[in-house]
């Protein structure tokens, strides 16, 4: 008895558990389905969570991801209104907001990339050929048109995407900008030009500024040579003035006797080795000898 | 359970006996096994987040309780209800992930060589770079790190979340660099560029509703490529030049300079040296002169006498040769004068 229980229980529960996969499907987050009754659609399903349906073969669900995705475009070369070769490499987010047309036109995310790429690229094309290349690179504020040129290209895509492909592009964006290969010498060429008219404004700014100082510290040095002389004859004049007045005040005590002092000074002072003293025989002290013979 | 087991038992034992003798005794096991595969079952559902991650819970498949806020569960143990009908998305929002940007480069991943053919030219297919606002080519190699802010979106929204933030970086570098002239962003506009890109890659990131956020993104070279790199080096160089001239002459300056006023101030010291000699010299000479003086004074006819034979004294021995000469008779003059030493009048 507690057998055939057991034994019903587990019966009833696989099949319940059958009739739950047969009937119910789940969608899980960032998915959206269609359901197919025998192929055609019947209902398109973007609610996250738990859903019926009749079970296979007569119904069947299509999941599709319905996250966003991001798609670089290939290398194209473009004009621009200018006639520069440029190559705008780009990011496009997009996701899927129509689920039925996009099954219907495209059917799965590697045909969409595909699609989106070629309705950028055109839409790129189109719309940078109404610009300069300045309006991407450039060094005035007013020029750069980044912006203004990826709204319109979004604008254009947008539309198209959403009619043709039920697609939704939420962002596009100019991951890279190069140039032609060719080109690339001749930009090549212009930085080395200016690199070398740089390395020379530099070498010549040295040059001219080393020289300036150079002159500057000629200068300074003669000013405080000119300066060292003129204190220095001062203070020497200073003294001998100084040295005179003494003397002279000195002097003036008794400039006989002063002259007399001064000539026996200079006496001492002019004799030497080589002179010859002619003397009177009664300039004293000698007068003396004359005395004593007298 | 056991009887049907025990019908069909003697045809069955002909075949391996101790074998189904195990197998009877799984049988009789059968019961303990299913309830333990049942509370197996159930303890499935308990789930451990650990403190660097939250985790989203999907009920079939929905965010449990509807909204981003009642699906998220974090850090400690919770309890879900098993598969199939709950899911739990364990997403590490602690982590800071790092992500290089190579793109605008002339490296490749697992290219340790680095690439760097000879050519005279570059080929976008095979090699990145961005162009600056004066269209000068330079290659920028980053490396980003960024977290992961709303799982939700990063986990179930995204299909794929870090070749959007490639993107978005790039997209910002490109349209930074392109604002800005070449010398600059090699030099001291460097971080200013990178402080823009990390802006206005943070934008496109929001706007995406990408779920990611940039912590810090580090521009880990950026360089002219190769093709021209020796004349950057030669303004480098001649950039070195100039301030070793400007430094060398302000060197010579700063040696010449002191060294004049040294010189200038010994120039005075001597001065001062000799007018402090020159005084000292004169106040002794006109003490000494005053002392003569006053001693004059009293005996002017002595003191002059013994000054004049002390100047012979002194003075003669030196002399080469002395001549003597009679002293003229009366009312004769020697013509020419000749030196004549006389004693003048005193007072």
């Amino acid at each position: 008895m507690r057998d055939n229980i057991i034994r019903y229980g587990i019966g009833t529960a696989i099949l319940l558990g059958l009739a739950f996969f047969a009937f119910t499907w789940q969608l899980r987050e960032g998915q959206v389905a269609i359901r197919l009754r025998l192929g055609r659609a019947v209902d398109v399903v973007e609610d996250a969570g738990l859903h019926g349906k009749l079970p296979w073969p007569v119904e069947r669900v299509v999941l599709l991801d319905g996250r966003a995705r991001v798609l670089n475009t290939r290398h194209t070369e473009m004009l621009t209104r200018d006639k520069k070769n440029v190559i705008l490499l780009s990011y496009v987010v997009w996701s899927i907001q129509e689920p039925l047309r996009f099954y219907q036109s495209l059917g799965s995310v590697e045909a969409a990339d595909a699609k989106l790429d070629g309705l950028v690229t055109n839409a790129k094309i189109s719309v940078l050929g109404g610009y300069d290349l300045s309006a991407l690179v450039s060094t005035t504020t007013d020029d750069l048109r980044v912006t203004e040129i990826e709204q319109a290209i979004l604008a254009d895509v947008a539309t198209k995407a959403g009619e043709k492909y039920g697609v939704a592009i939420d962002e596009i964006g100019f991951k890279r900008l190069s140039l032609p290969e060719g080109n690339t010498r001749y930009v090549f060429e212009q930085m080395r030009a200016e690199r070398k008219q740089y390395a020379a404004r530099f070498r010549a700014e040295g040059e001219r500024e080393a020289a300036t100082i150079r002159a500057d510290t000629d200068l300074e040095v003669a000013q405080i040579r000119a300066q060292a002389n003129e204190e220095a004859a001062r203070i020497r004049g200073e003294a001998e003035a100084e040295a005179a007045r003494i003397y002279a005040e000195a002097h003036s005590l008794d400039p006989e006797f002063y002259r007399f002092m001064r000539s026996l000074e200079s006496m001492d002072k002019i004799l030497g080795k080589k002179s010859t003293v002619v003397l009177r025989t009664d300039s004293p002290p000698f007068q003396l000898l004359q005395e004593g013979a007298r | 359970m056991s009887a049907q087991s025990s019908q069909g038992s003697s045809e069955l034992r002909r075949f391996g006996g101790p074998l189904l003798r195990s197998f009877e005794f799984g049988l009789n096991y059968l019961r303990w096994g299913a309830l333990a595969l049942c509370l197996a079952y159930l303890f499935s559902g308990l789930v451990v987040v650990r403190s660097d991650e939250v985790a989203v819970v999907l009920r079939f498949g929905a965010l449990a309780g509807g909204t981003p806020a009642t699906a998220l569960r974090h850090a400690g143990m919770h309890y879900t209800l098993p598969r199939p009908i709950d899911e739990v998305v364990r997403v590490k929002v602690k982590k800071v992930y790092e992500l290089e940007i190579y793109d605008l480069h002339y490296r490749r991943p697992g290219d340790k060589k680095q690439n760097r053919s000879r050519r005279k030219t570059i080929d976008p297919a095979l090699e990145g770079y961005a162009l600056t606002g004066d269209h000068n080519v330079v290659q920028v190699d980053m490396v980003a790190r960024y977290q992961i802010e709303d799982p939700v979106a990063f986990a179930l929204l995204q299909a794929m979340p870090e070749e959007l933030l490639r993107d978005a970086i790039m997209a910002a570098t490109v349209r930074t660099m392109g604002e800005v002239e070449v010398d600059s962003v090699l030099s001291e506009g460097r971080s200013q560029f990178q402080l823009t890109v990390v802006q206005r890659a943070q934008d496109r990131l929001d706007q995406a509703a990408c779920g990611l956020s940039l912590v810090s993104l580090e521009v880990t070279e950026l360089a002219p490529p190769r093709q021209v790199q020796a004349e950057f080096e030669q303004v480098q160089n001649a950039f070195i030049d100039m301030e070793t001239q400007v430094k060398e002459a302000r060197k010579l300056r700063e040696e010449e300079v002191p060294l004049a006023q040294a010189a200038r101030d010994q120039a005075l010291r001597e001065a001062e040296g000799y007018a402090a000699e020159l005084l000292a010299l004169a106040r002794g000479d006109a003490g000494m002169w005053r002392d003569l003086y006053a001693e004059y004074r009293k005996n002017p006819r002595v003191v002059r006498e013994r000054v004049y034979l002390e100047a012979i004294e002194a003075s003669l021995p030196n002399s080469g040769r002395l001549r003597w000469v009679p002293p003229p008779p009366d009312g004769v003059r020697y013509e020419p004068e000749g030196f004549r030493l006389s004693i003048p009048a005193g007072d």
